[in-house]
């Protein structure tokens, strides 16, 4: 068989594949039923064929939101038979963490497909997939906000990965960095600063070794270590990381050649090659420790910088970086606010509200905290400003805003209870002087 | 200069003209192929590239295109697919292009002497002409429209758009603001319009094709395997043509968003001519956005332009609008079949499904048959999965016309004299080829029917009656078209994968 005819067949292969999945996309208009076809066809078919599913439930026409609750019927029917665990795993990793409607599926198929992996003996086997599917599992516990249950899997990670690690370094050591990265986070969440610390540590030290990880993930992880230096109140490290992590990330743009990823031919999310993104939201958190530090002009250039790339990427992606932008206004009414300028502080946080209404209605989950915190801080630069009559109405709106949330929010705004009854105190204070 | 072997002998098989070129192409194996080389005068002519020479990807692809232009004229209108593969950056001799050739032998000379003449290939393979051809227009908007045949045409084509047996009606509100927004005065205009399977989007743009084309449009729906060649023609040529009005339909724009794009930005850039495009699709989702996303330019355009997609509402929102309807589609198939066509009807149409006009229509040709279609052995099709009534009841319309559907297959198998036990067969054979999305020759036909459980062990000449006779029946661009309309489709594929998955899915790996 020629080389030509093969690559004909595989091509052909994969259309035939293609058109059976688009057609079985489209009878989602017509019976919701038929989605678990869908995933009968891609238990026999090839592993390739989740890429072709979830295009052609792009090419169906389909938003995702709609669309993978399909998937959902038919990864769930599909765990009662334990099928292929690595298939289903492919296939959720195919689709967006930040997906709401599948969050608890999602949870549910990494934990059964690391159940059956340890049931069928199969963790000597695939040490390295197995470990994928424990951290998988991790961070979608951790994107539902149930750090318990993160915390005791990625113990059991550790153990697996550190051992493995051990014994053959040069093949774990991606797998073991992701897991202390995890635990970093875990440990930051749960308060306990110090391990999150040393973990970072750890990482930084284990990747001194291995000059070959790549460096953008070193950025994300300085990046990372820098936050949380920043919230362990270790202020001069914090700004010493963060300005690593953008020097790395300047490098890697630079020599990459300014390639924007602007061909979404490439894929569903083509920006994922392009290291601006990450650039500028390091540059927004390398701003907030310059304000810190006292550095408001130094603090100003960066979040400038940040907003300029934001911009840019919102011409080819519209919509799609809002939640940036919202913190870059953020960011500038910190910076203004220590330059002494409330008018222009104001006007950032309105901004920045503006933005996180517009996402409320759809991403709330996610961004609650951010929007919480923008709406205090506007409230509180009412109140200074002497606005008492707005600042009421704002503080009227969150409180409602707050009675309206979904139980699975409360979690995530914990900490903002306190500061909204601050807000409270406040006003009665005034209105109460004034009779 | 060597001649070309095609044009020596057109009565030999084609596998001996393939060694043939191989030979003087010094190409050691072509599985199944045709190579244009330095051997072909005509090529060489054409594109004016000296033998030997470096063509660009792009070029040889436009060779690609002239070579299907003349095979298709010159075999009948059988138009055999092609796809090509240009291995490396290779001199023009060793570039081979793939053929699924019907196996028939023809001459380059004869197949140039059946099109209007040699430079109009010319103008073809070097993308310069202006105007453009009548055959050029052709290509790129090929004519949806079919003929019905009462001997060949199976009943499913009395419902399928192309084949237009019901007149158009209502839709004028629809009609006239289509009209006006393609006259009005602009260079450039673009219209998404959306609706769920079966709300007549195809039979709206094939009746604005129809009335604008007598106001001075040219107007079709865009053939995306020729897209390039129209995106290079938009970008070339069209400004030079004055305000030649110009109507592009782009069906399925959901799965060749690409295009969409493509020919959104080119079309943005356009400072004179009158160019609209029309895209038709089932849902405005993700591609939509990633359409938008595609270029800034593009985005502004849709922010001005189209903002929020058209909503095609029903056709027929009343009980009565629906008996109406019903009524005209009963007489238009009764005319076809040569019974009375009914004066009245009965059915209940409150349920909101029959807001996709098709379904109307479905159950006017299920009625007039015979009630019995719908009550036989249907059930067994029924997904385990269904819960909804009315879900069930769109599957019962659907599958009360793929029972038709399978009459007639019996029915011609017992005019081929065939064993009537092959009927089982066609149900998984059509539901294969469906949605496989079709079968590009004559040689794919009989390979894939032969492995077809109920199929297997046939002889090869049951096999080949079997393959020309859905040839006859679902001939198209494909050789063998999936069945339609794609409502009825989309049920055919997801009955047959569930009947026997074990016979179904091997033919997608």
């Amino acid at each position: 068989m020629s080389p030509a005819f093969s690559k004909k067949q595989e091509k052909d292969s994969d259309k035939y594949c293609g058109n059976l999945l688009l057609r079985l996309a489209r009878r989602m208009d017509t019976n919701e039923g038929d989605a678990y076809l869908i995933g009968e066809a891609l238990k026999r078919l090839p592993k390739t064929s989740c890429k072709l599913a979830v295009e052609a439930l792009f090419k169906a026409g389909s938003k995702a939101t709609d669309a993978y609750p399909a998937f959902d019927i038919a990864v769930a029917k599909q765990l009662k038979k334990l099928i292929d665990p690595e298939l289903v795993l492919e296939l959720y990793n195919r689709i967006p963490k930040e997906s709401l409607a599948l969050q608890k599926t999602g949870i549910e198929v990494c934990k059964q497909c690391a159940q059956i992996m340890r049931d069928r003996n199969t963790t000597a086997q695939h040490p390295t997939g197995y470990i994928e599917v424990l951290n998988n599992y991790t961070s979608r516990l951790l994107l539902a906000w149930q750090v318990k249950e993160a915390n005791a899997n990625v113990d059991i990670t550790f153990e697996f990965a550190s051992k493995r690690y051990e014994e053959d370094p040069q093949r774990f050591y991606a797998h073991y960095i992701e897991t202390l990265q995890n635990r970093a986070v875990i440990h930051s969440y749960l308060g306990k600063k110090d391990l999150a610390i040393r973990d970072y540590k750890q990482v930084i030290n284990v990747i001194r070794n291995h000059k070959e990880y790549p460096r953008r993930g070193l950025a994300r992880i300085l990046s990372n270590y820098a936050g949380m230096l920043f919230a362990a109140e270790q202020w001069g490290e914090a700004l010493k990381t963060g300005k690593k992590a953008v020097a790395l990330y300047q490098d890697i743009y630079e020599e990459s050649g300014g390639i924007i990823g602007t061909q979404f031919s490439s894929g569903l999310e083509p920006w994922v090659e392009d290291c601006r993104p990450d650039l500028a939201d390091a540059l927004i958190a390398l701003s907030t420790y310059q304000n810190k530090a006292g550095q408001y002009e130094e603090a100003l250039e960066s979040v400038t910088q940040a907003k300029y790339i934001f911009s840019s990427l919102n011409d080819y992606f519209p919509d799609q970086f809002s939640r940036h932008l919202a913190m870059v206004h953020n960011n500038y009414a910190m910076c203004y606010s220590g330059l002494k300028c409330p008018i222009k502080v104001r006007e950032h946080l309105e901004k920045a509200l503006a933005i996180y209404k517009k996402l409320a209605t759809n991403h709330l989950l996610t961004i609650v905290g951010e929007y919480f915190h923008v709406f205090i801080n506007l409230i509180r630069s009412k109140i200074i400003d002497d606005d008492y009559e707005e600042a009421a109405v704002d503080y009227d709106e969150l409180v409602k805003i707050y009675s309206e949330l979904p139980q699975e929010t409360l979690s995530s705004i914990e900490r903002y209870k306190q500061s909204i009854l601050s807000l409270k105190y406040s006003l009665q204070v005034h209105f109460t002087d004034k009779g | 200069m060597t001649s070309s072997p095609l044009s020596k002998d057109d009565t030999k098989p084609f596998k001996a003209i393939v060694d043939e070129w191989c030979g003087v192409l010094g190409i050691p194996q072509v599985s199944l192929g045709l190579a244009a080389g330095k051997s072909s005068e005509v090529f060489n002519k054409a594109i004016k590239v000296a033998p030997g020479t470096l063509p660009s990807t792009k070029l040889v692809q436009n060779i690609a295109k002239a070579i299907s232009l003349i095979t298709k004229e010159a075999d009948g209108g059988n138009n055999p697919s092609f796809s090509l593969d240009v291995i490396g950056k290779e001199p023009l001799e060793t570039v081979i292009i793939d053929t699924f050739y019907t196996g028939k032998a023809i001459s380059l000379s004869d197949a140039m002497k059946s099109l209007k003449g040699e430079e109009e290939i010319a103008d073809l393979v070097e993308g310069t002409s202006s105007p453009k051809s009548d055959a050029f227009w052709d290509t790129i908007l090929p004519n949806p429209q079919r003929v019905w045949k009462p001997d060949r045409s199976p009943p499913s084509s009395l419902l399928t758009t192309m084949y237009g047996i019901v007149p158009f009606h209502g839709r004028e509100y629809e009609m006239e603001d289509l009209t006006s927004w393609a006259e009005k005065e602009a260079v450039f205009g673009v219209r998404l319009y959306t609706g769920v399977g079966g709300m007549g989007k195809t039979r709206l743009a094939m009746e604005a094709c129809s009335q604008l084309g007598e106001h001075g449009f040219t107007c079709g729906f865009l053939d995306y395997d020729y897209a390039d060649m129209l995106i290079e023609y938009l970008r070339r040529d069209y400004q030079s043509e004055g305000d030649k009005k110009l109507l592009l339909i782009l069906d399925y724009a959901e799965t060749n968003y690409q295009v969409v794009a493509s020919l959104l930005k080119i079309s943005a850039s356009l400072s004179c001519g009158h160019l609209r495009i029309l895209l038709l699709s089932r849902a405005a989702g993700d591609w939509w956005e990633a359409v938008q996303r595609s270029h800034s330019i593009v985005r502004e355009l849709i922010m001005e332009q189209c903002s929020t997609p058209i909503e095609l509402g029903a056709l027929a929102l009343t009980v009565e609008e629906r008996c109406e309807s019903y009524l005209q589609a009963a007489k238009s198939f009764a005319d076809k079949l040569g019974r009375p066509s009914p004066r009245a009807t009965q059915q209940d149409f409150t349920e909101s499904y029959y807001e996709r006009v098709l379904l109307i229509h479905m159950m006017a040709l299920i009625n007039l048959d015979e009630q019995e279609a719908l009550d036989n052995d249907v059930s067994s099709h029924q997904s385990e999965a269904e819960d909804k009534e009315s879900v069930q009841d769109i599957d019962k319309i659907l599958d009360g016309i793929l029972f038709r559907e399978h009459k007639f297959w019996c029915e011609q198998l017992f005019v081929l004299q065939l064993s009537p036990t092959l009927y089982n067969g066609f149900h998984l054979l059509m539901g294969i080829i469906s949605g496989r999305g079709g079968v590009e020759n004559r040689e794919s036909a009989i390979n894939l029917i032969k492995e077809v459980k109920y199929f297997q062990g046939q002889t090869q000449a049951t096999i080949e009656a079997i393959a020309e006779l859905l040839h006859s029946n679902y001939s198209g661009k494909m050789w063998i078209e999936p069945i339609a309309p794609d409502l009825l489709q989309e049920r055919l594929v997801s009955v047959a994968m569930k009947k026997d998955m074990d016979a179904f899915l091997p033919f997608f790996l």
